[in-house]
Formats: C-alpha cells, sequence, structure tokens
C-alpha cells in the first residue's frame, strides 16, 4: 500500500470591507475631535473575536478614549472586544480626545479589521485600509486672542501705526505667513504703506 | 489686503507669535467714532492654505474726535436780547464726511433758539436743513 504524508494546509484571503465609513467633528486642524466610524459585519465573528482600528503615524498617540468598551487604546491602534459576532450587525465605533493632525486637507486613512481570534493578530476576517478619511480645514483663533493697538484714537484721517500681536494657537510650520485685511474704514495708502 | 512674508523660518510653537507683534505704518484712522468692521488675520503655510484665521469681532475704534480744522461763529447783531443771525463756518479735517452727517450746535442757556430756522449758505451744504432741540 502506498502512502502519502504530509500537511495539507491552504491559506484563507481576508475580505474586503466595503461599507465603513468615517466621520469626525469638529474638523479644525489641532482640536479635540471624536471620530466616528460606522460600517456592517460582513463575516461572523466569535466570542473571542475583536475590531481594531489602526492608527496611520499622524494618529498615534493622539486618542484619547473609545467606545464601546471594552476597548483598549495603544499609540498605534484601537482595539474592540466583546463585538458583535452576527453578519449584517451594524457597528459603531467610537474614538474619543482625538487630536486632529495640523495638516490642512484630507487624512491618511485609518486601517479598519476584524480578528477571528483577538489573541491571534494574524486572523484577519475583514480588512480595509482606504477611505477612512477626514478632511480637516484651518483652525479659528480666538478672537481675544488678536489684540489690535493704534499709535493714535483721534478720528479723520490722522495717520497712525496698527500693531496686531497674535497669539497662534496651534503649532504652526516653518515659513508660516500672515495676511491681514484691513476693515474698509480705515484708509490705506499704498504708495505710503510700510511695515 | 498686507502680506507679511515668512514670519519665521522655523517651527512656531503654540502660542509663540505673541512675542513678536507685526506693525503696519502710516494707516488712517477710520473717520467717525464707530467701531470699524472686522480685521481678517490669515496665517497660511507655503502651500498657501490658511492653518489659523480670525476674521470677525477684531474691530477698531477711534475715541477720540478730531477738532475742526477751523471753526467760526459770528452773531450779525451783539446788541442784547436782539434778534440775531449766527454765521458758522467751519473745515473739517476729513477730506468729506459720509451722506447723513449732522452738525450738532449746542448753545449757552442764555441764547433762545425757540424760533432758530437755519439754511445753508455754501454749495456743498445746500441741503441743509435743522431744528431746534431743547434749549
Amino acid at each position: 500500500m502506498d502512502v502519502l504524508s504530509g500537511f495539507l494546509t491552504y491559506s484563507a484571503t481576508r475580505s474586503a470591507i466595503s461599507s465603513a465609513s468615517l466621520s469626525a467633528s469638529p474638523l479644525q486642524i489641532g482640536v479635540s475631535s471624536t471620530y466616528t466610524i460606522l460600517f456592517t459585519l460582513g463575516q461572523p465573528l466569535t466570542a473571542s473575536s475583536a475590531i481594531v482600528v489602526g492608527l496611520p503615524v499622524d494618529y498615534q498617540g493622539r486618542v484619547g478614549g473609545c467606545s464601546p468598551s471594552p476597548c483598549t487604546v495603544s499609540s498605534s491602534n484601537v482595539i474592540f472586544t466583546n463585538v458583535p459576532t452576527t453578519v449584517s450587525t451594524a457597528i459603531t465605533l467610537t474614538l474619543t480626545s482625538v487630536t486632529n493632525p495640523l495638516t490642512i486637507g484630507t487624512t491618511n486613512s485609518l486601517t479598519l479589521y476584524t480578528l477571528y481570534s483577538s489573541s491571534q493578530a494574524t486572523s484577519i476576517v475583514e480588512y480595509t485600509n482606504t477611505g477612512l478619511t477626514v478632511n480637516l480645514v484651518a483652525r479659528v483663533i480666538p478672537s481675544a486672542n488678536i489684540v489690535i493697538t493704534s499709535t493714535s484714537q483721534v478720528v479723520s484721517y490722522f495717520p497712525a501705526s496698527f500693531t496686531l500681536t497674535i497669539t497662534n494657537v496651534n503649532q504652526l510650520p516653518a515659513n508660516v505667513y500672515l495676511q491681514v485685511k484691513i476693515p474698509t474704514e480705515i484708509t490705506v495708502s499704498v504708495s505710503q504703506l510700510n511695515c | 489686503m498686507i502680506t507679511f512674508s515668512a514670519l519665521s523660518t522655523a517651527v512656531v510653537a503654540a502660542g509663540g507669535l505673541a512675542s513678536t507683534p507685526v506693525v503696519i505704518n502710516n494707516l488712517m484712522n477710520p473717520s467717525t467714532t464707530s467701531p470699524t468692521s472686522s480685521f481678517g488675520v490669515y496665517l497660511l503655510n507655503t502651500l498657501n492654505q490658511i492653518v489659523e484665521y480670525q476674521a470677525a469681532g477684531l474691530t477698531f475704534t477711534s475715541n477720540q474726535a478730531a477738532s475742526f480744522y477751523s471753526l467760526t461763529i459770528i452773531p450779525n447783531n451783539t446788541i442784547n436780547s436782539a434778534s440775531t443771525s449766527l454765521a458758522v463756518k467751519f473745515s473739517i479735517t476729513a477730506s468729506s464726511y459720509t451722506n447723513d452727517s449732522l452738525l450738532v450746535i449746542i448753545f449757552p442757556s442764555l441764547i433762545d433758539i425757540q424760533l432758530a430756522d437755519c439754511g445753508g449758505v455754501s454749495a456743498n451744504l445746500a441741503g441743509v436743513s435743522c431744528s431746534p432741540n431743547g434749549q
């Protein structure tokens, strides 16, 4: 009798999560924000499964909390356990006290995947690393942070020097520049202007 | 819009700009003591993206009225208790006033203005009218 002995294994590929979306509020750069991820479970999980949100570099160390619990935040990801297991379940994950990155525009995508076993990092069932982005906008400086003074308080076309003291809220990039719009009630003589 | 290029060649920490105020010279103050509309302040990065801004609540108020450049008040009759006309001549510091500007003359209490009437004499006051208001 011939005997064939060996290991018969194969690797299953992970499914793509196509239903995920991300929203955040507020969207100003540098502020503390709440991020909400919505998606629908496409593959069944078990009681020992987990859902993981992976954080791109510009979010690492900038997430303060999460819900629903139980969940844990580390510098590079947020792990949710005791998760729903039934296919087609709508799932909402929330990241709280997220300090928005300082770059204007579309952020790098978060990563979202489910683990069949929370203790096995390679047991990925569903996965996406695209589309979980938000569009960040400029930070509003509180008006109290900008003090405008003049060398003259007299009306009627007395030349004056105006000083603007600006207390920026966020860290600013190198070579930042400033534009000032002068109210129409104050006359700007381009030929004499200097600053 | 006035642009200040490259405020700092290095990264500026939060709050760091406060130590380097910017100055704009030779602006002309508003022509009234009313608050102006808002300044706009915009900080931009090298990609011309606004990173921080404020465009509301940054008003300036001139709180000291200017003196007339010249002003005379000349009566045509100086006899006591007689009716008189007063010629009020003045020139202003500003190059112009806005429409609907008012000239208010407060008379000493010993001058009775109950029957006063008035009219503009010079061409730029042709449409002037007046009314006594109190004493």
